[in-house]
Parts: C-alpha cells; sequence; structure tokens
C-alpha cells in the first residue's frame, strides 16, 4: 500500500494541506448563510410543546407568547397554571368567572397596562395586543377557548396561533 | 511550433489559508447555535374585541363553520342571520374530511366572493391539529388562491356554546 508523502518545506516542517478543508468550510457557511432565517420575530417552541405542522406561510410577529402543554399554561416561559389529570384544568378556572384563568388573567392585565403605559409615553412604540399561542397539537378547543377568552377579557384582540410550517 | 513548457516558479510561494480557516471556524459554530432546524408559521384570529371594530361584510353577509363532535361539517352563509345556503360534510374514517371541506369553501368562495370573513364553530374536543388545518383550509393556505382573509371565533364569550 502506498501512502502519499506530505510535503517537506526548506525549513524542514511539514505543511498541511488545507485546502480541500477551506472548501468544506465556505460549502457549510454558505449552507448555514442562506438557510438562516431572516424574520425579525423569532418563536422558539417550549420543550413540553408538539406543534402541528401548517401550510400557513406567514411569519410569526411580536407579541406576548402563551404556551400551553397538557399540564400547564406559561406565559413568556414562566408557569401559571398546573394541573395533573387530563382534565385537571377544569378545576382551576374561576368559579364565579366562568371560562377565565384568574391567575394568568391578572398577568395579562398587567402586560396590556404596562403596554399602554409605554404607548402614552411614547407613541413611536406601537401597542402589542397580540398574543402568539404555541398549544400541544393534542389539546382541546375547549381549553384554548378558555385560554383565548382570559387573554380578551384582559383586553387582548388578536391571536397568533403557532405551529411549523410544511 | 516551439512549445512553451509551464514551469514552476522556484520564488513563489502557497496561499496562507490559515487566516481564512480561523475565520470560518469562528463563524460555523456562531451560525450554528443560532440556527433554528425548524421554521414556524402562524394562523392569524381575530378576537371579539377586534370583531366589533371590523366593517360589516358587504349585504351583511356570513359564512359559518360549525364543526361537530363526530367530525363532520356544516358550512353555513346567511344574509341579515337568515340562511342563504348551507353544506353537509360527512367525517371520513372519524376525522373532518379537509378535502371536501376546501371544495365545498372553494365553492362558497366563488359564490360569495365579497365575503372575506369567515366564523368558525369548533367541537369542544377538537383538537389544535385539526383546528389548524381546518384553519389552513378555510384560508386557502399553500393554494394559488386566497379564500378568507380573517378567521373568528364564533360565539367565544358566549357560556355553554
Amino acid at each position: 500500500m502506498r501512502f502519499r508523502r506530505s510535503r517537506k518545506n526548506d525549513s524542514g516542517t511539514y505543511l498541511l494541506q488545507l485546502t480541500s478543508m477551506v472548501d468544506m468550510f465556505t460549502i457549510i457557511l454558505v449552507f448555514l448563510l442562506k438557510s438562516y432565517s431572516t424574520s425579525a420575530y423569532h418563536v422558539t417552541p417550549s420543550d413540553a410543546v408538539e406543534l402541528p405542522n401548517s401550510k400557513s406561510q406567514s411569519d410569526p410577529k411580536e407579541g406576548t407568547k402563551l404556551s400551553i402543554s397538557s399540564k400547564s399554561i406559561a406565559l413568556e416561559d414562566e408557569v401559571l397554571v398546573k394541573w395533573e389529570n387530563e382534565n385537571g384544568w377544569k378545576q382551576k378556572v374561576h368559579k364565579k368567572e366562568k371560562r377565565l384563568f384568574i391567575d394568568l388573567y391578572k398577568k395579562l392585565k398587567a402586560n396590556i397596562d404596562k403596554e399602554k403605559e409605554l404607548n402614552k409615553a411614547n407613541s413611536e412604540i406601537s401597542l402589542k395586543n397580540r398574543v402568539v399561542l404555541q398549544a400541544d397539537k393534542s389539546i382541546s378547543y375547549d381549553l384554548i377557548r378558555t385560554v383565548m377568552v382570559t387573554a380578551v377579557s384582559a383586553g387582548y384582540d388578536e391571536v397568533h396561533l403557532l405551529a411549523l410550517k410544511e | 511550433m516551439r512549445k512553451v513548457r509551464l514551469t514552476k516558479n522556484p520564488d513563489s510561494e502557497d496561499l496562507d489559508l490559515a487566516p481564512m480557516l480561523a475565520m470560518i471556524v469562528s463563524l460555523i459554530p456562531i451560525l450554528l447555535m443560532s440556527f433554528s432546524f425548524y421554521k414556524t408559521s402562524v394562523n392569524e384570529v381575530k378576537l371579539p374585541a377586534a370583531q366589533s371594530s371590523q366593517s360589516k361584510d358587504k349585504k351583511s353577509y356570513q359564512v359559518l363553520l360549525k364543526v361537530k363532535n363526530n367530525r363532520s361539517v356544516q358550512l353555513e352563509v346567511k344574509r341579515n342571520k337568515k340562511r342563504v345556503m348551507r353544506r353537509m360534510i360527512g367525517a371520513r374514517q372519524g376525522k373532518v374530511n379537509l378535502e371536501k371541506l376546501r371544495e365545498v369553501a372553494m365553492m362558497v368562495n366563488h359564490k360569495f366572493p365579497w365575503v372575506q370573513s369567515i366564523q368558525l364553530l369548533p367541537a369542544k374536543d377538537l383538537s389544535y391539529k385539526e383546528l389548524t388545518h381546518i384553519i389552513d383550509e378555510m384560508k386557502g393556505s399553500g393554494a394559488k388562491k386566497e379564500l378568507y382573509k380573517s378567521v373568528y371565533f364564533a360565539n367565544l364569550l358566549q357560556e355553554g356554546k
């Protein structure tokens, strides 16, 4: 078996052949730059949530991030409502105010009031009364509806249902 | 004719690729770390607070899509609260027949092109996955022609519906 000899330069040290390595790295770099997300706003799906696929091509816009998994509801990664059984969330709904998660409502209300204050102080800051909702694909509409009612009651008027692009 | 032989100049030096390599090696980890291997999209849904401020469709037409517990679908067109058209789509193997739904939605959209919004009334146990696929079909996502621009949830705030 023959081996290729590494080139030796005049000083006696071996020269490393980097050309093929540079070629490979350049290809990787071009691929990464080409498929790099150009959208200004990016939402990372929560680990506890398995998103469904969607044919929609609309990119996510900035908004309050709400995530519903099979065991909890989180607002901007802070878990606010937690339950154990499959329909355990029903016990967390406010008894008098039907279809309202009271802890979630309070936080959402505080969020929107803060947004309004910012908007009042500086009109250039746009009011973001939008919720970006990510839910596990098995979550029922009944639970999603309760969360949406909570958001409406707090003052939000738009929901963006997050999914994975097909 | 004399042939000119190309000979290597003994004074020439190899290109120093080390700085370029160093730059690429530092760029790749940064790009890999901030790279998302999935792409997300959204389905925009208006909530009742926004719905009231929207301009009403021409001649007060409404398109209502009702998804029942057995996954059959009822598509209804109303004018001034009176039914103008109704189409029923049966379930297929216990699931919503999405192909038929798209077909009917296109037909309704062709007949009433001025209606730009649709109201959804899903069954309580409808999953988020099914809901996403239904909204996709009603909006005409992925198709050549967009069907309905806005989607609302009907009776969102009404108790017991």
